[in-house]
Parts: C-alpha cells; structure tokens; sequence
C-alpha cells in the first residue's frame, strides 16, 4: 500500500491488494452500530455521569443524539462515496483510492467511528490494542485487524492534514 | 377571567452559578495524536496545551479541557461527542 499526493487537492491510496481493498470496503458497515447495544451506547455516551443530571441526559438522547447521528452518517456517505470510485489496477490485482483532500476528515471521523464500533461490539481490551495479531480467520480477529489497518490510515491522514 | 399562572423558576441558583467542568475519559481505542488535533480544533488550544491534556487522559483516566459556564460546557461536550470523545459536564468542586 502506498500513499501519496497526486495533486495539492488529492490523496491518492494506490497498491492496495485485495484483503486492504476489501477492508476499506467494510468501513461503512462497520461504523454502524445498529444491533450491538454496546456499540450503540459507545457511539452515542452519556454526556454527564451524575444521577441528578437524568433530565440534562434525556433531553440529550431527544435532540442532541439525532443531531449527532446525521453528523456521523454525513461522514460515511462521504466515504462511501469515495469508496465507489475505488479502481482495479492493471497489474497484481491491486487497487487504486483518490481521496479529495476536503475529504479527509470525513474518513478520520468514519475510521474513528469503524474501530470504536467494532471495539465495543467485539469488547476488545486494552491488552488485545497491544498483542501481536493473531493469524486464525474467525470474526474476532479480523475486527481486531479491521481496527489496527483503520487506525494506522487514520494515523497517515492526520499526518497528510498536518503537512497540509 | 383566566388566571395567570406564574411558574416558578426551577433551575438553582447553585446550577447556574457553579463552574461546569468537560472532562474528557480515556477510552483505549481513540488515537493520542487524534484526541490532542481535537482539543486543538475544538478549544483552540495550541499544540503543546492540548498535547498535554491528551497525556493526561491517558494517564490519569481523564482530563478538565475546559470550565465556566454551564451552556458553553453543554455545547463543547456536544462538539466532543461529535468526534467521539467520551466527554461529560461535571459541577466544579
């Protein structure tokens, strides 16, 4: 995988092989957090941890979380978008990503989101951010994999925005 | 004639006057370098400032990023959560 600029106003991600490729495509679904309560109260957290706030945090749920939620999904659609213009490569069945550069913090935002999302789905541990990825196929390990792959591109896009 | 009802005014006089704290928590899943260009863009805090508040959550399990009034507070918890921070509001002891 290799990440460059094509232009002062274009990211482009290019030698992506067909397992990287095909993380990038799980983004979407991964960020959401439909059907894990524990992803759902990961994404959308309480805004205040005392008891006696229960009407702050109610009126929290009712206008502030719709708002949070078209926030994040605006973000996705962004990549979602980016991602549909994802092309093979001629040669080694890679693949191609431009990235606008106005986009980049739409996908740190999507990134974010995937790996939180799958962090509290899969209930992953501060000791599993910092063990050797094991190479066994079940879910469980490819989340963890989906996690690190989408926090060192979150690490590069940072790094693209601050050269910027 | 319909008699005019005064309601009386329930927020405490403490609830509005007291500093609110937005504490940030650690959360093991949240890039350093992500959580310090947060405060930066959020607070409008310099490098070195939201640096150090960002290693104070990872060490300490949490940080105060910001005090004083209760309404700005709401809306910076707000603009946190926005990026996926675990941030809430807190009276200042």
């Amino acid at each position: 995988m290799q990440i460059s600029r094509l232009d002062e106003q274009t990211l482009q991600i290019s030698q992506l092989d067909p397992l990287l490729g095909e993380l990038l495509h799980r983004v979407v679904a991964s960020a959401d957090p439909t059907g894990s309560a524990a992803a759902q109260e990961r994404l959308f957290s309480k805004p205040s941890e005392d008891p006696e706030e229960s009407g702050f945090i109610e009126d929290w749920q009712e206008y502030v979380k719709p708002e949070l939620r078209h926030l994040f999904q605006s973000a996705l659609e962004v990549i979602s978008g980016d991602l549909g213009r994802m092309r093979a490569e001629s040669s080694a069945g890679g693949s191609t990503l431009t990235i606008p550069m106005s986009h980049v913090e739409n996908w740190i935002h999507g990134l974010n989101q995937a790996r939180l999302a799958l962090s509290a789905r899969h209930a992953f541990t501060e000791e599993d951010m910092d063990r050797i990825l094991p190479l066994a196929g079940d879910p469980h390990s490819l989340a963890l994999l989906q996690v690190r792959f989408y926090g060192i591109l979150q690490e590069l896009f940072l790094q693209e925005l601050d050269d910027d | 004639m319909p008699r005019t009802v005064v309601e009386e005014e329930t927020e405490t006089k403490e609830a509005v006057d007291v500093p609110w704290n937005v504490v940030v928590h650690n959360d093991p899943v949240n890039l350093m370098s992500y959580v310090a260009r947060v405060f930066q863009k959020v607070f409008g805090y310099s490098r070195e400032r939201a640096q150090r508040h960002m290693l104070e959550v990872h060490h300490k399990g949490r940080s105060i990023v910001w005090s004083g009034m209760r309404e700005p507070a709401e809306a910076y918890v707000e603009r946190l959560h926005g990026y996926l921070l675990l941030a809430t509001i807190e009276k200042s002891e």
